[in-house]
């Protein structure tokens, strides 16, 4: 089975299309696709719903079944009305190609520590609070119970957020900074911004672990096999194995917030005799020179 | 009969007594309301300022003293220091401040001895803020790491107080400013400016034989691509600086030059717009301009500091000839790990500075795995690592450890054990930065790990100053 993990699109279409292109290459069928979170950017509602329906469409033209959560910029409440696409958050799935049987559970949103501001991240949720922490928790052990009933070969935890310790190490994440620096200004022109300020709540801005411990203590005693995660952009493209987890932070698709590491997905393979991984590019252009090269991509 | 002094067994060296008597005679003669201190790493600044503290206890001229540092740890090493050479010098360490407690710290300065309070320069913000103490109950205040009582971030006034010591200037009772020899005098000039025209300064370029290093010629690695991506790199970095450079140009704005990544602070550009009448769309220009000087500036550390895995997991490694060098093993790494093989099997103790954090975990992985090194062989401090786990670390090394691999995390007057010899992975970005890592060996070579080409006159001329420099030196 063939599977593509992306995270983090922030309505970025093109970076989407561009994918298409590559991932058309892939042989043996259309492969599965993840998305860990992220998918729009909500800057006006009318136009995120435009833009996250958009991207689900393309993908779903290239894949067998798109499985996505929302992230911290998403709203829970996903409305996508694609056929062969599935909302994980809270949820689980078994995909069984005939070779190969994996269930899937995933949980969306991230921990508010790991936001420097609250504005434009409307699924946060707070793990200091027992009570929050106590739901999340269940919620993941009642869908991996779920999946173990039907004895798949290998599960896969897709999530938005890392688990704590790992591939999580950055400042707290700004979508504000993000959208200053970025030229996604140019397109918001006359636009409505949102309203910021009266929102705004300011963190410590060193550098840390951003991710949950609710995530990693499920990992710790469930130990998925494969863990796929997003949102701290700055360890994306990481990988790690700790016990019998091999862990992906694949939030690197869009150039948005770090032009340096983005355009990159996840490509896994998987049968009954193991998984096999690589990052890759959407970059096609490969053979041209370094000066080049800096121009059109920095 | 004398109320502190040095204990027995210690004395000053040879050229500290001439500066404690000069700093005494600054205060006492010339009536002197500031007095700065400016002398090389290692000549034990700190020990100075005790020794004069002690004479003007003695001499009944002060009685309580405020002692101020930059961090917490060197709060606790600084009144250790006192109280291993001199008796009668109790300082409180940092006391915990609450409007409860300050009546307690008052009763203990009275009747338990104590000469004074020793607390770092966040604590004194806090201090004055909330008002806890004022000038009125101490007769002098001691800077440690007084470099940067001022910083040279603001446009409009140039060198501004630091906000931590804000308020300090203001204070009437003497005070001793104790810095580093390579601070710029430009930095020097607005320090004593920002204090008023009572002021003195003492700065002498003064080493011990045993602090003198000797300078070996860097060491070259000779990877040709290398110098095509850091030449590119180079070429757009100076393109966007020059560009940015204009905008600031055309609206007259002074400052920032030096670093134009602070105009990436929302704040500061805020404060631009209603300064300059700056419009939003130059802001953006001035933003995306800067993002990309960031981002080549990044690029260009990943290249040259053996950031491999970060390259590889950029779009970088999209290209064809960033893949072809990805696929070869780091040279510069390499000839890192001869080096120190050949010193270690001389029975050598060695230090290795790099300037980031990432590529000191990446050497301390690197030459553990290479030369089948055991944890214990091999310590690596940064500033990932608490201040009580940097201690712990450095009194391991010192007992057992054969390799100290640091960022600058001890830039500031900590002391750490002797090394036979510094390895400098990654110049620091100043020659202020330098002697101070330098300095921290006491004596012993220091050798440079450089590329041919691109890099290779730069640390040529970092030598050379270095060489010269303990050169001329008075001993």
């Amino acid at each position: 089975m063939n599977i593509i993990a992306i995270s983090d699109i922030y309505s970025d279409i093109s970076i989407v299309e561009e994918l298409t292109h590559i991932t058309k290459r892939i042989a043996d069928g259309k492969p599965i696709i993840i998305i860990a979170g992220d998918i729009g950017l909500r800057t006006t509602p009318t136009r995120y719903k435009q833009d996250i329906n958009h991207i689900i469409n393309i993908l779903s033209q290239i894949s067998k079944q798109i499985l996505y959560i929302p992230g911290d910029s998403d709203v829970k409440e996903l409305e996508i009305t694609t056929p062969n696409a599935q909302n994980l958050d809270g949820q689980n799935c078994i995909i069984d190609d005939g070779n190969v049987k994996i269930g899937f559970l995933g949980l969306g949103g991230a921990p508010t520590h790991s936001m420097r501001s609250t504005d434009l991240s409307p699924y946060l949720w707070n793990e200091s609070i027992p009570i929050v922490a106590e739901n999340l928790l269940t919620e993941l052990k009642i869908n991996i119970e779920k999946i173990a009933q039907a004895q798949p070969d290998y599960i896969i935890l897709i999530t938005h957020s890392p688990p704590y310790g790992i591939a999580d190490r950055s400042k707290p994440i700004t979508l504000q900074e993000m959208l200053i620096l970025e030229d996604i200004l140019e397109e918001l022109k006359g636009e409505t911004k949102p309203e910021t300020k009266e929102t705004t709540k300011k963190t410590t801005t060193s550098i840390r672990h951003l991710g949950s411990r609710i995530i990693s203590n499920f990992v710790k005693y469930y130990k998925p096999d494969v863990h796929i995660f997003g949102h701290v952009h700055k360890e994306g493209g990481k990988t790690e194995t700790q016990e019998a987890t091999k862990f992906f932070n694949v939030s690197h698709l869009s150039p948005l917030p770090y032009r340096l590491t983005g355009r990159k997905y996840l490509h896994l393979t998987i049968n009954k005799q193991g998984i096999t991984s690589s990052f890759d590019h959407v970059i096609t252009e490969r053979n041209i020179l370094f000066s080049e090269f800096i121009e059109r991509y920095l | 009969m004398d109320v502190c002094g040095l204990r027995e067994g210690f004395r000053l060296r040879e050229y500290q007594e001439p500066i404690v008597n000069e700093t005494l005679k600054e205060f006492e003669e010339k009536a002197r309301q500031n007095v700065f201190i400016s002398l090389p790493q290692g000549t034990g600044k700190t020990v100075i300022a005790l020794a004069a503290l002690s004479k003007l206890v003695n001499d009944n001229k002060v009685k309580k003293v405020l002692v101020l540092i930059p961090r917490r740890v060197l709060v606790n090493q600084w009144v250790d220091k006192a109280q291993e050479m001199f008796y009668g010098l109790g300082l409180m360490k940092n006391p915990t401040l609450s409007k409860e407690s300050v009546e307690n710290i008052r009763g203990w300065l009275k009747y338990a001895g104590a000469v004074g309070i020793a607390m770092t320069m966040q604590s004194f913000k806090n201090i004055i803020k909330k008002e806890y103490f004022t000038e009125k109950d101490f007769d002098m205040v001691i800077v440690d790491e007084a470099a940067d009582l001022v910083i040279s971030r603001d446009f409009i006034e140039g060198f501004r107080m630091s906000k931590y010591l804000k308020g300090l200037e203001k204070w009437q009772i003497p005070k001793l400013f104790i810095l580093p020899y390579h601070v710029r005098e430009k930095k020097i000039i607005a320090l004593i400016k920002k204090f008023g025209n009572n002021s003195a300064l003492i700065r002498k370029m003064v080493l011990e034989d045993q602090l003198i290093c000797t300078v070996r010629d860097p060491i070259v690695i000779d990877d040709p691509l290398i110098n095509i991506f850091v030449e590119k790199l180079e070429d757009d970095y100076k393109k966007t600086k020059t560009n940015v450079h204009r905008i600031l140009n055309k609206y007259g704005i002074e400052g920032y030059r030096e670093n134009i990544e602070t105009l990436l602070n929302p704040e500061t550009l805020d404060r631009l717009k209603k300064a300059y009448g700056l419009g939003e769309e130059t802001c953006q220009q001035i933003q995306i301009l800067i993002t990309k000087y960031i981002l080549v500036q990044h690029i260009k550390k990943w290249f040259l500091y053996s950031g491999r895995s970060e390259l590889s997991r950029s779009i970088l490694s999209a290209q064809k000839d960033v893949n072809n060098w990805l696929s070869y093993e780091d040279k510069k790494l390499n000839k890192l790990v001869e080096e120190v093989k050949t010193r270690l099997n001389q029975g050598q103790k060695l230090y290795i500075f790099a300037q980031y954090i990432a590529t000191a975990e990446l050497i301390t992985g690197h030459l553990t795995e290479k030369l089948s090194l055991k944890p214990r062989d091999i310590t690596i401090i940064t500033g990932a690592d608490e201040a009580d786990a940097q201690f712990e670390k450095l009194s391991s090394f010192k007992k057992v450890g054969k390799i100290l691999v640091t960022t600058p995390v001890f830039d500031k007057g900590t002391d750490i054990p002797q090394a036979d010899a510094i390895i400098v992975y990654t110049p620091p970005p100043s020659t202020e930065k330098l002697f101070q890592v330098i300095g921290r060996i006491r004596g012993g070579e220091v050798i440079f790990l450089t590329y041919k080409g691109i890099e290779e006159e730069s640390t040529n001329q970092i030598a050379d100053t270095l060489r010269k420099t303990f050169a001329s030196a008075p001993r």
